[in-house]
């Protein structure tokens, strides 16, 4: 292949580089209004009143909107396919408030400054209710988060305050642990940990010439904005388009309807175009998270060390609402049931609300949290059998021709599609891996003085899209020029699938990629796409798009041979050659076809949906030092390689596992949210919740193993989210071989590991 | 900038200077890195004093000088030729990593924000550097008595009065701001430490060399540790432990 499986410069690499005005906020605002939240100062409670009448008297302020302004609707913010299998438990604004940050009122002017003026004078009565933050005290306490209303849909039990319930089993895990011969348990945590995305959430919204409602916005899911702004506010999807430019990084945060039913009710309410952007420490407070989850697994394993049984309970909190809450607990344990094999398994999970922000997809969406638990848990098991920890998971990965069958137990919130796993390159991970860490040398070293070295491994599986659920679709036509328009539904969110799509359609087509004109992505004028998560773009979107690609060129074929009026002609070198050396040119075939012979306009649609999800797989391994004076862990080293089946382009898939690295070093050792005991966010800035840093960055080698996925676009899998998931397990595996001391609660403090060390002398 | 700036003062002189920064609402602006981070809605007039303090370091073995507008970038490019092993290094260098960032932070902000985790500011206090202070005439103190008042516009610390100098930093990463920051110089018979963190101020001990031992090092650990505030990472028995182990590890390097 020339172009698949190459570096190529990024299609809107220049623009970004040059700082051209390619963001949401990049455009005039000639009489914007801008709008801002008042949030909730307390964690639950009811709003009794809200005089706005100081506020309203405020030069400049156009609209205070709050509960009593919109009839009562619930919805779910998650930005999912419809029917979204996520709650529907939220209102645009509620009488009640839920966590500290939820929505009291939106109040829109002429400038920021009026607007805070505005928000400090609106008067609200609340009437405080005891709240719940622990999450191990949420089922079937007194205190009721979601009091049973009609309108609400898909909540699995509000009167226990459980979003979501997964009890599933495939054979009897209870005889499957009885007749093993060893067993073994352990819960591990994970706190809420933030995207962080650089740029905020930000949506402007306005009329056009035909009033129809314009919103331009940064969203992963323009299609699913455009149908939930539509619910909201009782608007036909018609009237409304979505626009998503460039993206400055989403990370599953703009999964979500956000604020653009909002700014979009100011617009409609007042008629005038609305600006509404989250601050920084909004984004902490008021925006969306991973999901705290407790895991537990407890595994059983015959004499000869594979699996008999594993039976696995996820306590998950969804916060004060229930965005993702079913998915993301599916994923855990979809993903994680995906790797090893096991005759008997069992989930039994429960998403509760709590008086803390509510979650919602980051990528990796669960299986970070489940892997952190099943993979510190098999190198427990490895240490306590005294085997080699990757020898002891090369005995239990599922092979190749082998289905998984939680892949049809676990669908999304419904039931899923069997997999048959037609490649696994993960025993070629963990070789290649354990040998550029150099993984026998600090593994046996000596394990003395204050400053500790060890290594760590963790291997995980993800997915390539939704089975069954995500559709990607494209329009493509030719120009005379010889480029193409490529018109796509996915969402480029800063990851450079804009890229890997062109190069798809050049590769398919035999031209260049700067002969790809990418436009992604808006309703009006790309088909549909279910939007830039579950690392489906390149599988499902790249899927449609190699088959429209192939469609054209048959159609320059068939064209090509009419107005040669020849029957039989190939295509060489952007031409249509017949078997006696005549030919005519991509550029002419076009002009040809547009103005004079067989006038037609080249073009295709196509959509792809699947109802395989082949697991991409990756094995990470860390190289740690700490010091045992002090509970500091260093990491030295990250090694990550990932069989994404054919990469479509290495460069950018590396760019993917070394931004992912760093976000999954930060759970293991620096981010955590932290909330006082009034549920209010402590930590909400860069200079108290800390993020990796380039000059915190290790040495990372990110490379990828080739394996060819018969289902994807000339053989590939997904990329974007595996690289997330296994640096977390593998520090703390790591910690462990330096140290002695295992870490069960992430993140891994410094206190939490001087403590663990001291009991281990 | 922000919304609640109404005015940018450009004085012509550090008695404009000072008299505008007496009023209510004021800050002195010259790098910006703090100022533009927290976007402070109270301040409504910020005085550009970019054209009135000097940006350039000096340093040799006697001396280093530091004009209030050097950056801290600066101090690295500067001082590093002469001493590369400059303690300093490790705090300015998490400060900005980049010499292409925008805002690049100032020493004279940094001492003029006084906030007890700053790396430089512990390193500063621990080498007993001078200030230059204006406040309607120059004078100079030391920075272990500088009471926040006035406009901050040259420091100085003398390497050839100290024996040694050596800093230690704990924090969760590199970039993060440190949990607890100790600085130490051994000079003239003793060991001199300035203490600093997650704290409400930065605190300085001294202890003659031949007093040096276990009972010392707990001593200025329980003490320090006073004023230091407990938070999610870490309780202030940990915060113990941890200036007992920096303070141990200064104390054996110098």
């Amino acid at each position: 292949m020339k172009i698949v499986g190459h570096k190529t410069r990024r299609v809107d690499g220049l623009a970004l580089a040059k700082g051209k005005p390619v963001f949401a906020d990049d455009m005039p605002k000639k009489d914007f209004l801008y709008a801002k939240i008042l949030h909730s100062p307390i964690a639950h409670g009811r709003i009794k009143s809200i005089d706005k009448t100081e506020a309203m008297g405020i030069d400049g302020i156009a609209a205070i909107l709050a509960h009593e302004d919109f009839s009562v609707h619930y919805y779910t913010t998650a930005g999912q396919g419809f029917p979204e299998p996520s709650p529907r438990d939220t209102r645009i604004f509620d009488d009640t408030v839920r966590f500290v940050g939820d929505r009291v009122a939106v109040v829109a002017g002429e400038s920021l400054e009026v607007v805070e003026k505005a928000l400090k004078l609106i008067h609200v009565e609340y009437e405080e209710l005891p709240a719940i933050f622990d999450v191990r005290e949420s089922i079937d306490n007194e205190i009721i988060i979601h009091p049973g209303k009609d309108g609400f849909s898909f909540l699995h039990d509000a009167k226990r305050n459980i979003a979501a319930n997964i009890d599933e089993e495939l054979g009897d895990v209870e005889t499957g642990l009885k007749e093993s011969a060893h067993v073994f348990e352990g819960t591990y945590y994970t706190p809420y940990v933030q995207q962080a995305h650089i740029e905020p959430h930000i949506t402007l919204t306005w009329f056009d010439e035909n009033d129809r409602l314009i919103i331009r916005t940064a969203t992963q899911v323009p299609f699913h904005v455009r149908r939930i702004v539509g619910e909201v506010l009782d608007i036909p999807v018609g009237k409304i388009r979505v626009i998503k430019p460039r993206i400055g990084g989403g990370f599953g945060g703009k999964q979500e309807i956000l604020n653009e039913e909002v700014c979009a009710a100011i617009t409609v309410k007042t008629g005038k175009p609305c600006r509404l952007e989250y601050t920084r420490e909004e984004e902490f407070y008021a925006a969306r998270s991973r999901h705290p989850q407790y895991v537990t697994y407890k595994i059983g394993f015959r004499d000869d060390l594979t699996i008999n049984a594993i039976d696995m309970e996820i306590l998950q909190n969804s916060g004060g609402y229930g965005p993702h809450s079913l998915t993301v607990m599916s994923v855990t344990a979809n993903k994680t049931l995906s790797l090893y094999r096991s005759p008997h398994i069992r989930i039994r999970a429960n998403s509760v609300y709590t008086n803390l922000p509510p979650a919602g997809a980051y990528r990796g969406y669960g299986a970070p949290q489940g892997f952190f638990a099943l993979e510190s848990l098999m190198d427990e098991i490895a240490e306590k059998l005294n085997v080699d920890p990757m020898d002891l998971r090369k005995k239990n990965y599922f092979q190749e021709g082998e289905e998984i069958p939680i892949a049809k137990l676990l669908g999304e919130g419904r039931e899923g599609f069997p997999v048959i796993l037609n490649t696994n390159g993960i025993e070629a991970c963990i070789d290649r891996g354990r040998k550029l860490i150099d993984w026998d040398t600090i593994r046996n070293s000596e394990k003395t003085g204050v400053f500790r070295r060890g290594v760590g491994v963790a291997t995980v599986a993800q997915a390539s899209g939704i089975a069954g659920v995500d559709m990607g679709s494209v329009y493509m036509k030719m120009n005379e020029d010889g480029s193409f328009n490529l018109n796509v539904g996915a969402t480029d969110l800063g990851t450079g699938s804009d890229t890997a799509l062109a190069q798809i359609a050049a590769e398919v087509l035999g031209v260049p990629v700067d002969k790809i004109i990418v436009l992604s992505s808006d309703t009006d004028t790309t088909p549909f796409d279910t939007g830039a998560y579950a690392s489906s773009t390149t599988y499902i979107s790249g899927g449609a798009v190699k088959k429209a690609a192939e469609d054209i060129l048959q159609q320059i074929l068939e064209q090509g041979k009419k107005i040669l009026g020849i029957t039989e002609a190939i295509i060489e070198d952007n031409h249509v050659v017949s078997p006696d050396g005549k030919s005519i040119s991509y550029q002419d075939i076009c002009t040809k076809s547009f103005y004079t012979d067989h006038q037609k306009q080249i073009q295709a649609t196509a959509s792809k949906i699947s109802y395989d999800s082949p697991p991409p797989y990756n094995a990470t391994f860390a190289d740690v030092t700490v010091d045992t004076e002090t509970g500091f862990v260093k990491v030295n080293k990250i090694v990550s390689i990932t069989d994404s089946g054919q990469v479509i382009n290495p460069q950018m898939s590396e760019g993917q596992a070394e931004g992912a690295i760093p976000q999954s070093l930060g759970m293991a050792l620096s981010e955590f949210m932290i909330f006082d005991d009034k549920g209010r966010a402590v930590n909400r800035d860069f200079e108290h919740y800390h993020i990796y840093t380039s000059i915190d960055m290790p040495e990372i080698i990110a490379e990828f193993v080739h394996t060819h996925e018969p289902s994807g676009p000339f053989g590939a899998k997904a990329v974007a989210e595996i690289p997330i998931i296994g640096p977390a397990p593998a520090v703390v595996n790591a910690i462990y071989n330096a140290c002695g001391v295992r870490i069960r609660e992430l993140p891994i403090t410094p206190e939490a590991v001087l403590s663990g060390f001291s009991k281990t002398k | 900038m922000w919304y609640s700036i109404k005015s940018i003062q450009t004085p012509q002189t550090l008695d404009e200077a000072f008299l505008q920064q007496q009023q209510e609402g004021s800050a002195l602006f010259s790098g910006g890195s703090y100022l533009v981070a927290e976007k402070n809605p109270s301040i409504r007039t910020l005085i550009d004093i970019n054209g009135l303090v000097d940006n350039f370091v000096n340093a040799d073995d006697k001396a280093v000088t530091i004009q209030a507008g050097a950056t801290l970038q600066s101090f690295m490019d500067t001082v590093k030729p002469i001493n590369p092993n400059c303690r300093l290094f490790d705090g300015a260098r998490a400060s900005c990593p980049s010499k292409n960032i925008r805002n690049q932070r100032t020493f004279g902000g940094e001492v003029g924000q006084n906030r007890p985790n700053s790396d430089a500011l512990v390193f500063l206090h621990a080498v007993d550097a001078d200030l230059t202070i204006y406040t309607g005439s120059e004078r100079t103190i030391s920075i272990r008595e500088w009471d926040g008042n006035g406009i901050v516009t040259q420091i100085a610390y003398y390497p050839n009065k100290i024996e040694s100098i050596e800093l230690q930093r704990f924090s969760v990463l590199q970039s993060a701001p440190a949990i607890v920051i100790v600085g130490g110089i051994r000079r003239s018979g003793q060991l001199e430490f300035a203490i600093g963190g997650t704290a409400h101020k930065i605190q300085t001990f001294n202890v003659m060399m031949n007093n040096w031992n276990k009972n010392s090092i707990s001593e200025i650990a329980k003490n320090a540790v006073r004023q230091f505030i407990p938070d999610h990472f870490g309780s202030l028995a940990y915060k113990e432990s941890l200036i007992a182990t920096a303070v141990k590890r200064l104390g054996d390097a110098l």
